[in-house]
Order: C-alpha cells, then sequence, then structure tokens
C-alpha cells in the first residue's frame, strides 16, 4: 500500500499538479460513541471548530425510540450534536460538549446537517434541527434552533429561528410531524451579520406546493434577529439541504433546490448585493434535468472567491449519477457548464468546496470499485482546471460525509466520519501553477 | 381419545398456537437486519419476483407510496411476488419507526436497517446507490435486479413492471 501511495505522490509530482502534505488524522468524536455529519469552520484566530451528531453510544440502540413510542410521540430522528474545539491548529482536540441542552433534542440522522460559522469575534454560531413543539398548535413539529457560545465551552439556550405556523400538516409533512422548519444552515457576513436560512413548509398544500426557502438575520452578532421572511415560496424540494455562503465583498449566496414541471429538481443559486435583504433570480447551477417523485437530500456545496463562485452538487439524472462541479465568473449571475469532478466513479456525493484566491478545494465522497472513500481535486486556476482525483482514506473502513474548510494561513482543513467517529486532518498544500491540467 | 391421541392433540394445538404466534409476531414489528440477513433473506426468496423498497419516515414520497405497494403483495402474492420494505432510519430509532409504522400502517412488514451506515446495507443488492428515497429495486425470480425505480411510482406502474417478471 505504501509503495502505491509513493507512486501516486511521485506522478502528482511529475505532473506539476498540487502535491499535499498531509498531516496524521486526528478523532475528534469520542470512541464507544455513534458520531456522525460532521461540519467544521475555523475562528480568525486559527481556532478549529467541529460539531456532529451524537447517535448514542455503540450498541445502544433504541433508547430513545423506545420511551418515544410508548409516549406515541411522532418524532422519528432523536440525537444530539456534540461540539469540540482546537486551539493548537488541530494536533489536539478538547472534550466534546453538548450543544442541545436536553438529551436526543436534535431531529438529526447523517443526511440532515447541522451548520456552524464562526464570527469576527470568535462567537461560535449553531443551528440545528430540533424536535420540538409548536408553540401556537401543541403539536409535534421540526423546527431551526439557533444558539451560541462566547467561550467554546456552554451555549446559549436554543431560540427557534422560525416561528410556528397554526395549520396541522400532519397529512403532508412526513413522519406525523405538524410543520417543519428544517435543513437550514447559517452563514456569516462582515460587522456581525449571521443568516440563518431553512426549507419551511407553511405553505405546502396536497395540490401544488412544496417547501418554501425562508430566512432570517441578525445583525449584531445573534443577540437580535429581524422578521422572518419567505424569499422562494411553495417550489423548494422539502427534502433538500440550503447552503449559504457570504463572499468577501458581502454578496450573500443562497442555494436550494427548485421543482418545476414533472417533478425536476434543479439547483439553484440566488444572490443578494445588499446584506441579505434582497435575492436576484434563482440561476440553475447547471446538470441533467433531474426528475425525481423522490427526496434527494443533496445539499449542494458552495465556495466563494473574489467574484467567483463555485458550486458542487450530485445530479442523478448523469450516468453514472455523481458529483458536477460548476463555476460562476460574474457572482452567480451565470455559470459556466457543470462538468463531473469524478468522471471515473460508480457514484460521487457529498460534496464540500472551499477556496481561498485562485485555489479550490473539492472534497466528496464516492465508490471507485471498492469500498466508499474520501477524494477530493486541487484548481490552482479559480476552478478552470484540476488536478488529478485523489484518494484520501484508504482501507476498508466505512468512511464518508466529508467537509473541508479554509484555514488562516492558507492551507485547508478537513473532518468526515470514519467508522462512526469524526477525524480530522489538515491539508497543507505546496502546489505550482496548473499548465494544462484537464 | 387413549393418552397418546390427548398428547398428539394438545402437541399440535400447542404447536398451532406457536405458529400464529410466531407468524403474527413475524408478520408486525419491525426489526432490524444488517447485510448478511439482507442476503439470506433474499436468497431465501430465489425463485420469487421480489420487490425490495427502501423508505423512510421522513420521506413524503416513500411514505404516499407505501399503500400501492401493500395493495401490489396483496395483488400479486399468490403469483409468487414478496414485498421486502427496508427502512432507512437510524437502527437507534427502532422503537420510534416501530411506533410510526404501528400508527399509520399497521399492517405493513418492514425491516429496519441495522447498519450504521445506509450504503453497507443496500451494497448488497447495488454497489452504486446513491441515497435516494425510495428506491425500489425489482429482483427477478433468478435472484437478479431486473429494474432500479428511483422515486415513487404509481400502483399501475408497479402492477405492469412486475407482472413482467411473474410471467
Amino acid at each position: 500500500m505504501k509503495a502505491t501511495w509513493k507512486l501516486a505522490w511521485a506522478a502528482v509530482a511529475a505532473l506539476g499538479f498540487a502535491a499535499l502534505v498531509e498531516a496524521d488524522p486526528v478523532a475528534v468524536s469520542d470512541e464507544g460513541r455513534r458520531a456522525q455529519a460532521p461540519e467544521v469552520a475555523v475562528g480568525r484566530d486559527g481556532s478549529i471548530h467541529v460539531i456532529w451528531l451524537d447517535k448514542g453510544a455503540v450498541g445502544a440502540a433504541d433508547r430513545k425510540g423506545k420511551k418515544m413510542a410508548g409516549m406515541q410521540h411522532s418524532h422519528q430522528a432523536f440525537a444530539s450534536l456534540m461540539y469540540a474545539r482546537s486551539v493548537d491548529g488541530g494536533q489536539t482536540f478538547g472534550a466534546p460538549v453538548r450543544v442541545n441542552h436536553s438529551d436526543g433534542e436534535v431531529w438529526g440522522f447523517s443526511i440532515s446537517k447541522s451548520s456552524l460559522v464562526v464570527d469576527t469575534d470568535g462567537r461560535v454560531h449553531i443551528l440545528y434541527p430540533a424536535n420540538a413543539t409548536s408553540s401556537t398548535t401543541g403539536l409535534d413539529v421540526a423546527s431551526s434552533a439557533y444558539t451560541v457560545s462566547t467561550d467554546g465551552v456552554t451555549f446559549s439556550p436554543a431560540m427557534m429561528v422560525n416561528t410556528d405556523p397554526e395549520d396541522d400538516l400532519s397529512e403532508l409533512v412526513s413522519g406525523g410531524l405538524a410543520q417543519a422548519q428544517v435543513f437550514g444552515t447559517l452563514s456569516t457576513g462582515a460587522e456581525g451579520a449571521i443568516h440563518a436560512f431553512w426549507l419551511d413548509t407553511r405553505d405546502m398544500n396536497a395540490e401544488d406546493k412544496l417547501s418554501s426557502l425562508f430566512m432570517r438575520s441578525s445583525n449584531d452578532g445573534g443577540a437580535s434577529w429581524g422578521p422572518e421572511r419567505d424569499l422562494f415560496s411553495g417550489d423548494a424540494c422539502p427534502c433538500c439541504q440550503v447552503t449559504s455562503t457570504v463572499s468577501e465583498k458581502g454578496t450573500v449566496y443562497v442555494s436550494a433546490r427548485k421543482v418545476s414541471g414533472e417533478k425536476i429538481r434543479t439547483p439553484f443559486v440566488a444572490a443578494s448585493k445588499d446584506g441579505g435583504d434582497h435575492f436576484g433570480p434563482r440561476v440553475s447551477t447547471g446538470g441533467k434535468p433531474w426528475q425525481l417523485d423522490g427526496c434527494p437530500l443533496k445539499l449542494n456545496a458552495l465556495a466563494t472567491s473574489g467574484n467567483h463562485l463555485y458550486s458542487l452538487v450530485h445530479n442523478g439524472a448523469e450516468d453514472p449519477p455523481g458529483l458536477l462541479f460548476a463555476r460562476s465568473l460574474d457572482e452567480g449571475a451565470s455559470f459556466e457548464a457543470a462538468h463531473p469532478i469524478h468522471p471515473g466513479a460508480d457514484v460521487s456525493d457529498s460534496p464540500s468546496l472551499a477556496a481561498s484566491g485562485a485555489r479550490v478545494v473539492a472534497v466528496w465522497h464516492a465508490k471507485e470499485g471498492g469500498p466508499r472513500a474520501v477524494y477530493y481535486r486541487v484548481s490552482n486556476d479559480h476552478g478552470a482546471r484540476f488536478g488529478p482525483v485523489m484518494r484520501l482514506t484508504q482501507g476498508e473502513a466505512v468512511v464518508g460525509y466529508p467537509e473541508v474548510v479554509k484555514l488562516p494561513d492558507d492551507g485547508f482543513a478537513l473532518v468526515w466520519q470514519q467508522d462512526e467517529r469524526i477525524m480530522y486532518r489538515a491539508l497543507a498544500l505546496d502546489s505550482p501553477p496548473m499548465d494544462g491540467a484537464p | 381419545m387413549n393418552g397418546l391421541s390427548r398428547f398428539r392433540l394438545a402437541w399440535r394445538t400447542g404447536m398451532l398456537c406457536l405458529m400464529v404466534s410466531v407468524g403474527a409476531w413475524a408478520s408486525s414489528p419491525v426489526a432490524l437486519i444488517d447485510a448478511e440477513d439482507m442476503r439470506a433473506q433474499l436468497n431465501g426468496h430465489q425463485g420469487e419476483v421480489v420487490v425490495l423498497n427502501l423508505w423512510a419516515t421522513w420521506c413524503v414520497p416513500c411514505i404516499k407510496e407505501i399503500p400501492d405497494l401493500m395493495t401490489l403483495e396483496s395483488e400479486l402474492d399468490s403469483r409468487g411476488m414478496r414485498l421486502v420494505a427496508v427502512s432507512m432510519d437510524d437502527p437507534a430509532d427502532l422503537g420510534a419507526v416501530e411506533a410510526f409504522r404501528a400508527r399509520h400502517f399497521p399492517e405493513f412488514r418492514t425491516w429496519l436497517r441495522g447498519e450504521p451506515d445506509m450504503d453497507t446495507l443496500v451494497s448488497v443488492v447495488d454497489f452504486a446507490w446513491n441515497g435516494i428515497l425510495p428506491t425500489t429495486y425489482l429482483i427477478n425470480r433468478e435472484g437478479q435486479v431486473a429494474r432500479k425505480i428511483q422515486g415513487k411510482w404509481s400502483l399501475d406502474e408497479f402492477r405492469t413492471a412486475v407482472e413482467i417478471l411473474l410471467d
């Protein structure tokens, strides 16, 4: 295996592509716990912040389920959200702390991720899907809960960023929930701006209305929040996670999937150049029309650098189904033709992107004739060309759900799930300019 | 009736009660299934047409499809069709999935994935599953996947496709 790696590195170096110096992976979550769906963010001071879902101790399944079944409760996904921080550049992580105040409060599974951002003052903001009771109907709902930590140890009591609609849509919403305001994301802009986005069922009906894309913003670091707003009403894929990012110039981007015609699910990006007050039209990030009367549960990974916006998203209409990369050179007004990021894969999914200057790092999990592994590619020219597909993880472990983030020193950091533990690894890129890479 | 006959009658009655109770148990509560069990389950249906349906409690199109799948099973059971349903909810949520099934589809027989990772289980039939729900595999009498269906189908669509395999 070592010889294979050496050959691979030699080939990469010979081709002049991005060479990568990888530190050893570090376990972030505790052994013996079922950890899933990691997210990572980096503070201005270089501190590294990781959250993940905790589904309980290994082998201790069903505890919540039995309890809730006895209560005839309709929530189906019980988890807690854990947080850990590294202040030594990812060499070690502190003991995990629980974000939610009540055990099992999180409506979570590996493809329903929570979101975190670290603002310029070092505060850690988190949005997670919560099992909740509607304040208006008293019925079971899933809501978007927000919490913040100033010390990385304790978190504020959860605040639901969405209001509770009055309608009981339990015949339409899955699992008997009366409403669902979930699959959300956070992004942070300049001067304390925090934007929360989520998919909202309140406009849904049995005829022609699906989910709506809602948002709510805070301009004081989460201390107070403006009113919630219905950005795109009634045609959003109800079970496709929302993503968002903010450029250095302050342009706010949000992405979800629009459903049109015969259940065509098109990933789109909408941009706001006034700090989230108004959004422009939804622009498709490309790919073949994907017709599906089902749950894709596929997010559109975004990253931005200068006027460039990058998108990496799964398309089930491709053969084989996989991830398509596309870039916009005009702040999301249009996208160049999308192309597969991993053409040789049997299937690729779970995308993540990070960008710094001209460099773009794409990370995902895929199968290439063997066990699922984490792969990446690096571009040094704003996503015009990428180096070869590189495999990050080896062996037979069950790995996946990677996330990548830019570090202050222009390096990048990765987290992923490996046999239900959360792993961290820094990537220090040492790469000459690319010349003629496909 | 001599003592031996009484014993035989009691034994048969007891066995019948046991079989009925085992049958009732087997037809109702959700049970975990891992990759090895899945392989055995499908091997046990060789010679029959299997409709393998992957669903989840949080997947609205999946839930809308369940009544049609149950109807399909009742219509085509005598011709050799078997419905094998597997919930892709987390194994830790076994009790909650069972509560959901009992509340909404009390006659529905389903497994719950017993593998921590969904792909580990689905790889038994589909190496390159992309996580879409619902996904339904039509498996022919030779045990081969004859058709992969992603997204909700109508009863008519299922009936037409399965009858081709039954004929």
